[in-house]
């Protein structure tokens, strides 16, 4: 009986060893090729997803903006009417201001004193101009100490009286000039104001 | 010095055949990272960004169309004469003049030395458009300055003055002096005959108002609602506005005979 030598036998074994490491490569580059290519599918599915649901908005947006378009003229109507309305309530909030002044001083002095003239047409739009008449010399000694009184004060703490005038008949008039309250606190505002001459 | 031994890629093919084959796998793996799955990515978050930015939008819209359908059957927008009354767009003129008359008469004064000051027409370099574009667009707003004086008793000329703030269109008051007609002491007498020397600004509205189709329509603040309450008491002129033109169906107005030509 011969005996045979394998040479190769441990070159063989080391092959089988790595041909099945090998094996286990490629199976893990198989998986992760099926990974990969399930991402891609998934990423391009979701592209066209978006692309749809872009257009849908991208449709949408071109019906509605067709439909806003056909209520131009109400569009137009309303804000020019909400622009209108804006404005008016801009100058109602300045007359009510002058309004409540001359209420004010009217109702401060007492029946004897006349506000004979209102001047609103100063530079300084939140400065109203008064010209107040007394029929005498005591009656205008009141109106001085009213002026001083911590009431008018407190309401309106920058008033400014020039002009004053004494008529053949013994009447008084004085000119004040008022700051209403928004704007007190800004300097020389009685001089930008404008006299009412009742004489 | 050693021979290198020269690579076998057929040993290597039969040999490792798995090995090239992972390889393989690996650089198609990448590829497709490469060249497939990151452009794909950067459009969708490209497409997602868009999206984003487009579906507030149509939110907007949407809530635009809703409101611009709802706006006409609003009781505000419903007084909108009464604001285009009390700001006309248009220089007040005649509907000034209306209504200064109805006030008069139910006030029982009389108006005398009415003086109107009609703002610029022209000027000298004809540079009015410039003038507009200048001037009105700062607060939109142009006025009609009158100025006349009203006679009356004390109580009269009182009433006369509170109805003028309430006329359409919006007018104010910005200078006055009342003097008595009579001289001497009687303060009964002089209360029966007063003249009321009056400025007064009619307000007319000049502004440009521009809009996008995505701006939200403005809402209204109490405020203004309040102002909108306050305007319906007003009185407006109720002038008939002249639509129609009647022709007499003349085919010459002049009744100039035709020329023939022979």
């Amino acid at each position: 009986m011969s005996q045979s030598i394998n040479f190769v036998g441990d070159r063989r074994k080391r092959l089988n060893k790595t041909q099945k490491q090998d094996k286990k490569i490629m199976n893990i580059m198989i998986n992760v090729l099926v990974g990969i290519f399930i991402i891609f599918l998934v990423v391009m599915g979701l592209r066209i997803f978006y692309v749809f649901r872009l257009k849908t908005v991208k449709d949408q947006q071109t019906d509605v903006r067709t439909v806003i378009l056909s209520h131009e003229t109400i569009e137009k109507e309303y804000i020019i009417f909400a622009q209108k309305l804006k404005k008016l309530s801009v100058f109602f909030g300045k007359r009510k201001d002058k309004q409540e002044a001359l209420i004010f001083f009217s109702e401060i002095f007492g029946k004897d004193v006349i506000v004979s003239g209102i001047d609103y047409s100063s530079a300084d739009e939140d400065v109203v101009s008064f010209t107040i008449k007394a029929p005498n010399v005591f009656v205008m000694e009141r109106v001085f100490e009213t002026l001083e009184d911590p009431k008018v004060n407190i309401n309106y703490p920058n008033i400014t009286k020039s002009n004053m005038t004494r008529s053949a008949s013994g009447n008084y008039t004085l000119s004040l000039a008022v700051v209403l309250p928004e704007m007190v606190g800004l300097p020389n505002v009685g001089s930008s104001t404008k006299d009412v001459n009742t004489k | 010095m050693k021979n290198q031994k020269p690579l076998n890629i057929e040993m290597i093919i039969t040999n490792r055949r798995q090995m090239v084959i992972a390889v393989l796998l690996g650089v198609v793996s990448f590829g497709l990272i490469l060249f497939a799955i990151v452009p794909q990515f950067r459009e969708f978050l490209s497409l997602k960004s868009e999206l984003d930015n487009e579906t507030p939008r149509l939110v907007k819209l949407k809530q635009k169309l809703v409101e611009l359908e709802n706006i006409q059957f609003t009781p505000e927008f419903a007084q909108s004469e009464i604001v285009n009354d009390a700001l006309p767009s248009k220089k007040p003129l005649l509907e000034l003049l209306s209504s200064l008359s109805s006030i008069a008469a139910a006030s029982s004064v009389q108006i005398k030395d009415f003086d109107l000051n009609p703002g610029i027409i022209a000027s000298d370099t004809a540079e009015l458009q410039a003038y507009y574009a200048k001037e009105l667009s700062k607060d939109g707003i142009d006025t009609l300055d009158v100025s006349m004086n009203v006679v009356g008793s004390f109580e009269n000329i009182q009433v006369f003055l509170i109805n003028l703030e309430k006329i359409s269109p919006f007018t104010t008051i910005t200078t006055l002096s009342l003097n008595s007609q009579v001289r001497g002491d009687d303060f009964d007498q002089q209360e029966r005959d007063m003249l009321a020397k009056l400025t007064t600004k009619s307000h007319f509205f000049t502004q440009t108002v521009s809009a996008t189709i995505e701006a939200p329509l403005p809402i209204l603040s109490t405020k203004e609602q309040d102002v909108l309450k306050e305007l319906a008491s007003f009185s407006s002129s109720d002038l008939p506005e002249q639509l129609e033109i009647k022709g007499g169906g003349l085919e010459d107005l002049f009744g100039v005979d035709p020329i023939n030509f022979e």
